[in-house]
């Protein structure tokens, strides 16, 4: 944790470009911009909260882990990013209960960014904000410097926690429905992949098992060419087996200009792919990072440390 | 993006409709048998008495079997709107990038085209199941009905040019109706489903009643004014009558359509 201490003091943890600045003044004074999380080729540089502010309590900043750039090159190259997603104090109640609290953050293109936290941290809430499926009470979301309507809703691929094909279509039913609605959408991408999977073509969805429609949802989604990959627990009903296909795809399937944010309890899972990760508590960013800033920091992987940030 | 949600829901609805419609054809074109052979036994009805109201009684059922499959489709379109929004099909039609008019626009078309469409196969289905017996039996039978019809008609209206405005009057509202009973069924089931989050259905089932029974009530306040007023009015009291509630119809339409449009605009969340 000395090392933790010396960079915290040392040096600022984090570049200090205009998007971070338009971080809401009720956001975590410790907590970065995802804009600033460092490509896999940049230079590593670790940062994080003295352990103050390291506790649990449901207000407190965990801190953040980021692997910072430390040369001047490849910040730069981060701040020409374009930046995909941007909160800004964000904020939705369900009559008495506060979902989200004034959120801010931002995404650039180019990453896989872990949305995390436990029951009733505000993860699913945020997502449905972001797909158009709910509206925010105060704050703004921005996809790509599109408000959240129809524009946006044609660059993001938002796949739910629950199978929303309709039960009377046949898997060729919704390829065709979602080539008629998306039209980033490549079918023969997808074809491909249901071809991979081992999927039926002429079945009908009832038909299918729950994690083969799981799948199949997962295709619809990731054929998509779309800026922003939102996935709500895409893997939590399937095998292992074709979690690691879901996974290679997921990393296969998106381009270097979009972004996807993942929602899941399985973090082990997919922590050696997640570029950085957003901790949710209590509808407040309670840490954000990236796995190796933690790794460096802490010495923890991603899957460990919430264990201990959200223990029981 | 309007064109392409109309095709996407009228095929899925069609899937369940037209077997339907199918049905009632087939129900019809029994009910025309059965029709002939009553009026066939009725000629001898001191022997056949028996025959005749059994198979007479297989015609009634028919015809209304015909009207229940109306009614199913009816109820149909709206199960359909329900699940297409409020159930986990919402997770697909609401991320879809289209404004939330448009999509609105689409199920309302759909859920009206396919009310109207049950309503017109289910009249031609049993005006057939009539007309075409009848026709084959004994044409003078048919032509004594009409007679009837249209002295009926002259009796309450009083001549005849009042009787083809009472008609065209009549067409409308029935048309601007069956708009208005879609409308209140959508809005009931729109403000049932966000309001009772946990029980959906129920919660849409008692709006309806609740939507209904304020409608109802003040209807039939503004009615009882007019009706007062008729007296007045004289022979152009039913016109007024028929007027009054073309534009009830209308406001009432309108009403319903902007509270669901503000609702799935603003209050949407699907669980």
């Amino acid at each position: 944790m000395e090392d933790v201490k010396e960079m915290h003091e040392g040096k600022p943890s984090v570049n200090t470009d205009a998007a971070f600045k338009a971080d809401a003044p009720d956001t975590p004074a410790d907590c970065a911009p995802i804009a600033n999380i460092p490509s896999d080729d940049a230079p590593s540089g670790t940062a994080a909260p003295d352990d103050t502010v390291l506790s649990d309590s449901p207000d407190s900043d965990l801190g953040n882990y980021m692997d910072t750039p430390a040369g001047d090159e490849p910040a730069a190259a981060e701040a020409e990013r374009k930046i995909i997603l941007r909160c800004e104090s964000l904020s939705k109640s369900y009559g008495e209960v506060r979902a989200l609290d004034g959120i801010s953050f931002e995404i650039p293109e180019g990453k896989i960014i872990g949305l995390l936290g436990p029951n009733g941290s505000g993860k699913t809430t945020f997502i449905k904000i972001v797909a158009g499926l709910l509206t925010a009470d105060s704050g703004r979301v921005t996809v790509d410097g599109h408000e959240i309507g129809v524009e946006s809703k044609a660059i993001v691929a938002y796949l739910p926690e629950r199978n929303s094909i309709p039960e009377h279509f046949t898997v060729n039913d919704a390829i065709d429905f979602y080539a008629t609605f998306f039209n980033d959408f490549d079918k023969a991408r997808a074809e491909k992949m249901l071809g991979d999977l081992r999927v039926d073509k002429r079945q009908k969805i009832k038909s299918l098992s729950k994690g083969t429609k799981e799948k199949v949802q997962l295709v619809m989604v990731m054929a998509r060419r779309a800026r922003l990959y939102i996935l709500d627990e895409p893997i939590s009903g399937v095998d292992p087996a074709a979690r690691d296909y879901i996974i290679g795809t997921i990393i296969n399937n998106y381009s270097p200009n979009s972004s996807v944010i993942i929602s899941t309890h399985l973090i082990s899972d997919i922590e050696k792919v997640m570029d950085g990760f957003i901790f949710l508590k209590y509808g407040r960013i309670a840490c954000i990072g990236t796995p190796e800033g933690l790794e460096k920091s802490l010495g923890k992987t991603v899957d460990e440390y919430f264990r201990e940030v959200f223990r029981c | 993006m309007l064109g392409k949600l109309l095709k996407q829901d009228m095929k899925t609805m069609s899937r369940f409709a037209c077997p339907m419609f199918i049905a009632s054809a087939a129900v019809a074109i029994v009910c025309c048998t059965m029709l002939y052979f009553t009026f066939s036994f009725a000629e001898e009805a001191d022997t056949l008495w028996g025959a005749m109201i059994v198979v007479g009684s297989f015609y009634v059922m028919g015809l209304i079997a015909i009207i229940i499959m109306a009614a199913i489709v009816s109820v149909m379109t709206a199960v359909r709107y329900y699940k297409s929004l409020f159930t986990d099909e919402g997770y697909l039609n609401m991320v879809l990038p289209v404004k939330t008019s448009t999509m609105f626009n689409a199920k309302i078309l759909t859920t009206v085209i396919w009310s109207t469409l049950a309503s017109a196969v289910a009249v031609v289905c049993c005006v057939i199941s009539f007309i075409v017996p009848t026709l084959l039996y004994d044409k003078e039978i048919l032509d004594s009905f009409f007679v009837d019809i249209d002295f009926f008609l002259t009796l309450i209206t009083g001549n005849e040019t009042m009787s083809a405005i009472l008609s065209v009057l009549g067409t409308i509202n029935t048309i601007t109706g069956v708009v208005e009973g879609v409308l209140i069924i959508i809005t009931a089931i729109t403000v049932g489903s966000v309001v009772m989050k946990k029980n959906r259905v129920l919660g849409s089932i008692l709006f309806y009643f609740i939507i209904t029974f304020i409608q109802e009530n003040v209807i039939s306040i503004f009615q009882l004014i007019v009706t007062l007023a008729m007296g007045s009015l004289g022979e152009g009291g039913a016109i007024a009558s028929s007027i009054f509630n073309l534009v009830v119809n209308i406001g009432v339409t309108v009403g319903m359509y902007f509270i669901s449009y503000f609702i799935l605009n603003k209050k949407f969340n699907i669980e």
